[in-house]
C-alpha cells in the first residue's frame, strides 16, 4: 500500500542543511498496524505527515497504492488523501463551533455524500462509540476522552483505508487511552491499515509492527510478537 | 454544505461578539453612507429623464468667450427656430416670473415659483397634465396652468378647472390646466404658468429661455452651427443700425443643452432655478461614498485577517478532513456576506433614521419609497458585493494556510508580518484625515466669506420685494413717514440688490466704436446711504438734480479700470437702446454685489424707473417694534400684499448655502469615516493584546510599568496614523487648492490647521488604542502566563 524509497526531508538555514528525515525506505502493506516510535524530534510526526500527504519529502519516492505521490499534481494528491485517509490528533482538533454530530459529519460534506446517507453514516458512528446522547454537545462540553472518541469517529466516518494517528492518547488518562487503543485494535481487526506515532510501548503493543526512528533514520523495524509482548 | 457554512458563520458571530459587533457596525455605517449618497445620486440623475421625448428637447444657451454660459435668449428666437429650420418641430420661450400673490375669495397665498411661457410651451416640453389640454391651455391670454400641489392648497377637493383666481391683486386668470409631476422630479418645478405679457422684438436683448424640440436623428451640432451664424448676423445688423460695431470674437456661440442635463449641468449658468443640481458635487459625493465604504471594507479585511490567526486549527482540521481550498474560500465568503447582510439590515434602519437629517443637508425631499423594488434589489446587491470585497482577501489568505504549520500553535504570524494590514490601516486614516482637513477648509472658506468686508454694510438692513411697478412712487410719497419711525435711518428703492441676480446691459461710451457689458442697478439717491457706499470721486445721485433720475450715472472703480476711463467724471455713456447720452457723475468704491465666489465686475448705477426692491437701514435694539411700525405703514403703500421682508446680511449669507451644505456633507462623512476607522483600531489593538498576552505577562514580571506596556501596544498604530497624516497633508492640500479655485476670494490655506486636525485625530486614536492595552497591562501576569 505504501512504498517509501530514500525519502529525505531537510530545512535549509543559510548554507546549512538541517535533516529531519534521511534515507527512509520501507513498505507498509494493507492491513498492517504500524507504530512509529522514537525520541522527541526524531522526525516521527514529519514521517506521518508525509505519508498522510500533509507534508512532502524533499527527495526520494513515495508510492501510495502504486501512484507516485511526489510526482502527482496537487489536485490528485488531494483526492487520494481525501478518499483513503483518516487522521487522529493528539489534541483532538475538533472544530469548536460545531456540535459532535456536525464534527463527525464534516468529512462527509467535503466528500459530497448525500444527506440521507450522511445521516445514517454519522448515526452509525455515534452508535458504535456510544456517544448518541452527546451528539448535540459542543467539544468544550466533553471530556478529553470523549473528544478523542469524536476525533476517531470523524477520522473513520468516511471509511478510509488508512488511519493515521499522531499520539492519539497523549492527552488522555490511561483508562481513556485504553478505550481508544481498544478501538484501534477493533478497527485493525476489521481490516483497517493503521499508522500511529506514540511514545508509549503499551500502545505499540496493540500493533503488528514497530518502526523506530532516531535522528531521521529508521534504526529498527520489527514485528510485535503475538501475545502482546514486545521483543526482538 | 451551505447550511454547514451558514451554521458555523452564525455560531462564530455569536461566539465572537465584540468582533462581530465591530465588523457589522463598521460595515453598517459604511453602507449607510453609501446608501444615502446612492439614493441622492439616483434621485439627481432621474431629473427630467422620465419626461416623454426628452431626448428631442433642448434648451438654447449662449457661450461667451468659451467661458460663461448664459441661458437668456432674445424673444424672437423661438419664432425663428420654428419657421426657419426644418429639423425643429416646435420651440417656445420661458422665463421665471418670481413670486406672485394668488387670491381666491379670502385666501391669499404667495406662490414662490412661477413662470411665464409662450402658449406653445407644453407642445415642446411634454409635462404630464392631470387636467386640461396641453395644446390649447394657454390659447387664451388669461388662461393659467397650475401644479396639482398648488391646486390642492387653493381649491382642496374642488375641481379647479375653469375657476378664476386673481394675481397680484390686479389681473384675473382662469385655470385651464393642471400639471402633475406625480412625485417625479423636473427642473421645471414651477407651480404656476401663464403667458408672457410682453415681447421684445430686439435680437440684442436677451430676456427669456428658449426650449426647442427637434426631429429624431437630426444633427444637433448642425443646428447649433446654423443658429449661431444666422442669429449672430441678425444681432450684428441690429447693432449696426444703432451705430455699433461688434467684433466677431465678441459674439456668442449658440448651443443646445439636452433637456435631461439641465438640472445637473447648469451650476455655472446664470439662471434662476430652485434646487439646482451640481454634477461636480455629485462626483465628489460618489467618491466619498466609495471611500467610506472602502474604509469599512478595509476594517473587515483587517479584523478578519487578524482574527484568522486564531482559526489555524479549524482550517487545518478542515483541510485534513478533505476540504479543498475553494470550499474553504466559499466558507469564509459566506461568513463575510452574512456579516454584510447583518450590516445591511442595520444600514437600512440607520438610513431611515438619518434620512430627514440628510434631506436637510442636501436640500431635497428624498424618500425610500421612491425606489421600490429596484432599490431593494440594488441594496441587496450592494451588500453582497461589499461582503465579497471584504471577504475575498481574508478568505484567500486564510484558506492558503498549510495544516501542518498552523495546527500546533494557538496563534501564529501570517507570513507577511501584517504588512498588508498596516497598509490598510494607514489608508483608512489617510482617507479620514484628508476628508476632515478638506472639511475644515470648506468651513474656513465659508467663515471667510461671511466675515469679509464687502465694501458695503449689509447689517441691519431689511429688504422688501415690491409687487407693482408703481409701488416705487408710493414709497417716494411716504418716505418721510417711513423715516419718521424711530429706528429707521434711511430708506431706498432700487431695481436689484446686492446678492440678487443682477442683469448686464450693453452700454456705449462716447467716442468708442465697441459696446461694453457692465452690470446695472437702478437706484434712487438714498441707495448709497442705505448701503453705506463710499463715494471715491464726484458724488452719488442727487434728488435736486433732474438729470440724475434720468441719464446721469454712478459707476464703480472696476468699471473705470476695466473700461479704461482716464477721466471718468463727465465721461458720456448711454445704454444702446437710449437715444440721449448721459454722464458719469460719480465713482463709488468697489463693493461685492455678487457672492464672493465671483470677482467684482464693472457696475453702472442709474436713476431709471424700474425699481423692484425697497431697502431700509435700521438702527435699533427694539427690532420687533420698528418692524411692526414699518408693517403698519406698508399696508398703505401696498394694500394688496402683506409685507415680506428679509435681512440683507442673512440673504447674503444664504448665497453660501450650497457650500455650507457641501461642507456639512463632507463633515458628516468625515466623522463617520473616523468612527469606522476607530472601530477597526479598537479591534486590532484587541487582537494585538491577545496575541501578546504572554509577552506582556513576562514584561510585567521583569518590571515593566503600565504606561510602558500601553506604549508598546499603541505605538505601532500611532506610527501608522502619523504616516497616514503625512500622506493626507499633500493630498488634502491639493484638493483644497483645487476647490478654492471656485472662489474669486479665497481664504488662506493656513498651515496650522493641518497639525491641529492631525493632532486631534492622533489623540482620539491614542485613546481608542489605550482602552485595550490598558486592560492588558493591568492583567495579573500569573493568570496570563498560566494558560500557556
Amino acid at each position: 500500500m505504501i512504498a517509501l524509497k530514500n525519502i529525505e526531508k531537510y530545512y535549509t538555514n543559510g548554507f546549512q542543511k538541517t535533516w529531519v528525515l534521511r534515507d527512509i525506505t520501507t513498505n507498509i502493506a494493507q492491513g498492517e498496524f504500524v507504530t512509529i516510535m522514537g525520541p522527541s524530534g526524531a522526525g516521527k510526526s514529519t514521517l506521518l505527515n508525509i505519508i498522510g500527504m500533509l507534508d512532502s519529502g524533499d527527495k526520494g519516492e513515495y508510492h501510495f497504492l502504486d501512484e507516485p505521490v511526489m510526482k502527482l499534481r496537487e489536485k490528485r494528491r488531494h483526492e487520494l488523501h481525501k478518499s483513503y485517509m483518516g487522521f487522529v490528533f493528539q489534541a483532538y482538533h475538533l472544530i469548536d463551533e460545531l456540535t459532535v454530530y456536525e464534527n463527525i459529519e464534516t468529512p462527509l460534506l467535503y466528500r459530497k455524500v448525500k444527506r440521507s446517507e450522511r445521516q445514517s453514516m454519522v448515526a452509525e458512528m455515534l452508535d458504535r462509540f456510544g456517544i448518541v446522547a452527546k451528539k448535540d454537545l459542543f467539544p468544550h462540553q466533553l471530556s478529553g476522552g470523549q473528544q478523542q472518541l469524536v476525533g476517531v469517529a470523524r477520522a473513520i466516518v468516511a471509511r478510509p483505508k488508512l488511519l493515521l494517528a499522531d499520539e492519539p492518547t497523549g492527552n488522555l488518562h490511561s483508562a481513556q487511552g485504553e478505550i481508544i487503543m481498544d478501538l484501534f485494535k477493533e478497527l485493525h481487526d476489521e481490516g483497517m491499515t493503521i499508522l500511529q506515532v506514540t511514545h508509549s510501548e503499551k500502545n505499540a503493543s496493540y500493533g503488528t509492527r514497530i518502526l523506530e526512528i532516531e535522528d531521521g533514520f529508521i534504526r529498527e523495524d520489527y514485528p510485535v510478537r503475538q501475545g502482546g509482548l514486545i521483543g526482538h | 454544505m451551505w447550511l454547514n457554512y451558514l451554521k458555523i458563520a452564525f455560531r462564530r458571530l455569536a461566539n465572537n461578539r465584540i468582533v462581530s459587533v465591530l465588523n457589522s457596525l463598521a460595515l453598517a455605517v459604511g453602507l449607510t453612507v453609501a446608501l444615502l449618497i446612492g439614493i441622492f445620486i439616483t434621485h439627481e440623475l432621474q431629473y427630467d429623464r422620465w419626461v416623454p421625448d426628452h431626448e428631442q428637447v433642448f434648451r438654447v444657451y449662449r457661450v461667451w468667450n468659451q467661458t460663461s454660459n448664459v441661458v437668456w435668449t432674445p424673444s424672437p428666437l423661438a419664432e425663428k427656430l420654428r419657421s426657419d429650420y426644418p429639423e425643429v418641430i416646435s420651440a417656445s420661450g420661458l422665463s421665471p416670473s418670481g413670486e406672485k400673490l394668488v387670491e381666491l375669495a379670502d385666501k391669499q397665498i404667495f406662490v414662490e415659483h412661477t413662470a411665464a411661457v409662450d402658449s406653445t410651451f407644453f407642445q415642446v416640453v411634454s409635462l404630464p397634465f392631470a387636467a386640461g389640454d396641453p395644446e390649447t391651455a394657454l390659447s387664451d391670454p388669461k388662461g393659467m396652468i397650475i401644479s396639482t400641489k398648488l391646486a390642492e392648497i387653493i381649491f382642496g377637493e374642488e375641481d379647479p378647472l375653469g375657476q378664476t383666481i386673481r394675481l397680484d391683486g390686479t389681473d384675473d386668470y382662469f385655470i385651464t390646466g393642471i400639471i402633475s409631476l406625480e412625485g417625479r422630479n423636473s427642473h421645471l418645478a414651477f407651480d404656476l404658468y401663464r403667458r408672457f405679457e410682453w415681447y421684445s422684438p430686439y435680437w440684442s436683448g436677451n430676456n427669456r429661455a428658449t426650449y426647442v424640440k427637434v426631429n429624431q436623428n437630426s444633427s444637433v451640432e448642425g443646428l447649433e452651427g446654423k443658429v449661431t451664424t444666422d442669429v449672430n448676423k441678425l444681432v450684428q445688423q441690429e447693432l449696426a443700425g444703432m451705430n455699433l460695431n461688434v467684433n466677431a470674437e465678441d459674439q456668442a456661440e449658440w448651443r443646445l443643452q439636452p433637456f435631461a442635463k439641465i438640472h445637473l449641468h447648469s451650476s455655472e449658468y446664470s439662471w434662476i432655478q430652485s434646487k439646482k443640481g451640481n454634477i461636480e458635487h455629485l462626483y465628489i459625493f460618489g467618491l466619498i461614498a466609495v471611500l467610506v465604504l472602502l474604509v469599512a471594507i478595509f476594517n473587515y479585511v483587517n479584523l478578519a485577517t487578524a482574527q484568522a490567526t486564531q482559526r489555524g486549527r479549524e482550517i487545518g482540521v478542515r483541510k485534513v478532513t478533505g476540504a479543498m481550498r475553494s470550499q474553504l474560500v466559499s466558507q469564509f465568503l459566506t461568513e463575510s456576506i452574512l456579516i454584510a447582510l447583518v450590516a445591511g439590515v442595520i444600514a437600512i434602519v440607520l438610513t431611515v433614521l438619518l434620512l430627514p437629517v440628510f434631506n436637510e443637508v442636501v436640500d431635497r425631499t428624498l424618500t425610500l419609497q421612491e425606489y421600490g423594488l429596484l432599490g431593494v434589489i440594488g441594496m441587496v446587491l450592494l451588500t453582497i458585493i461589499t461582503g465579497l470585497l471584504a471577504g475575498t482577501y481574508p478568505a484567500l489568505v486564510i484558506s492558503g494556510y498549510r495544516p501542518v504549520e498552523v495546527m500546533q500553535k494557538k496563534f501564529f504570524h501570517a507570513g507577511d508580518k501584517g504588512l498588508f494590514r498596516k497598509v490598510l490601516v494607514t489608508s483608512q486614516f489617510a482617507i479620514t484625515i484628508t476628508l476632515l482637513l478638506f472639511m475644515a477648509f470648506i468651513y474656513k472658506q465659508i467663515h471667510f466669506m461671511n466675515s469679509q468686508d464687502l465694501g458695503f454694510d449689509p447689517e441691519q438692513i431689511i429688504t422688501v420685494p415690491l409687487n407693482f411697478s408703481t409701488t416705487n412712487y408710493s414709497i417716494q410719497n411716504r418716505k418721510n413717514d417711513l423715516l419718521a419711525i424711530p429706528g429707521v435711518e434711511a430708506a431706498s428703492v432700487s431695481s436689484r440688490l446686492p446678492g440678487k441676480l443682477i442683469p448686464d446691459w450693453t452700454i456705449r461710451i462716447m467716442g468708442r466704436e465697441e459696446g461694453y457689458n457692465p452690470y446695472v442697478i437702478f437706484t434712487d439717491p438714498d441707495f448709497a446711504e442705505v448701503m453705506d457706499l463710499n463715494v471715491k470721486e464726484g458724488r452719488y445721485l442727487d434728488e435736486e438734480i433732474a438729470a440724475d433720475s434720468v441719464n446721469n450715472f454712478v459707476v464703480n472703480e472696476t468699471l473705470v479700470r476695466e473700461f479704461q476711463l482716464d477721466d471718468p467724471i463727465g465721461a458720456e455713456i448711454k445704454f444702446t437702446s437710449d437715444t440721449v447720452w448721459g454722464r458719469i457723475v460719480g465713482v463709488v468704491e468697489d463693493f461685492n454685489f455678487h457672492s464672493l465666489t465671483r470677482p467684482i465686475r464693472p457696475l453702472v448705477m442709474g436713476g431709471g424707473e424700474r425699481k423692484w426692491f425697497a431697502s431700509v437701514r435700521l438702527n435699533t435694539a427694539e427690532l420687533d417694534q420698528v418692524l411692526a411700525s414699518i408693517q403698519t405703514l406698508w399696508q398703505e403703500i401696498e394694500p394688496t400684499h402683506p409685507m415680506r421682508f428679509e435681512f440683507l446680511d442673512e440673504e447674503f449669507a444664504a448665497l453660501y448655502e450650497e457650500q455650507s451644505r457641501f461642507g456639512n456633507t463632507v463633515l458628516y462623512s468625515g466623522l463617520l469615516t473616523l468612527l469606522i476607522a476607530l472601530l477597526g483600531l479598537f479591534g486590532l489593538t484587541m487582537f494585538s493584546v491577545q496575541r501578546r498576552v504572554k509577552e506582556i505577562g513576562i514584561r510585567k514580571i521583569l518590571g515593566a510599568s503600565v504606561s510602558s506596556i500601553v506604549k508598546l501596544i499603541s505605538l505601532e498604530f500611532i506610527l501608522l496614523i502619523i504616516v497616514a497624516f503625512l500622506i493626507a497633508v499633500p493630498v488634502s492640500f491639493y484638493i483644497v487648492r483645487k476647490w478654492l479655485e471656485n472662489f474669486a476670494y479665497q481664504t488662506d490655506v493656513s498651515w496650522w490647521l493641518f497639525p491641529v486636525i492631525g493632532l486631534v485625530i492622533i489623540i482620539i486614536a491614542m485613546i481608542t488604542a489605550s482602552v485595550q492595552s490598558l486592560r492588558a497591562a493591568n492583567l495579573r501576569p500569573a493568570t496570563t502566563l498560566r494558560t500557556e
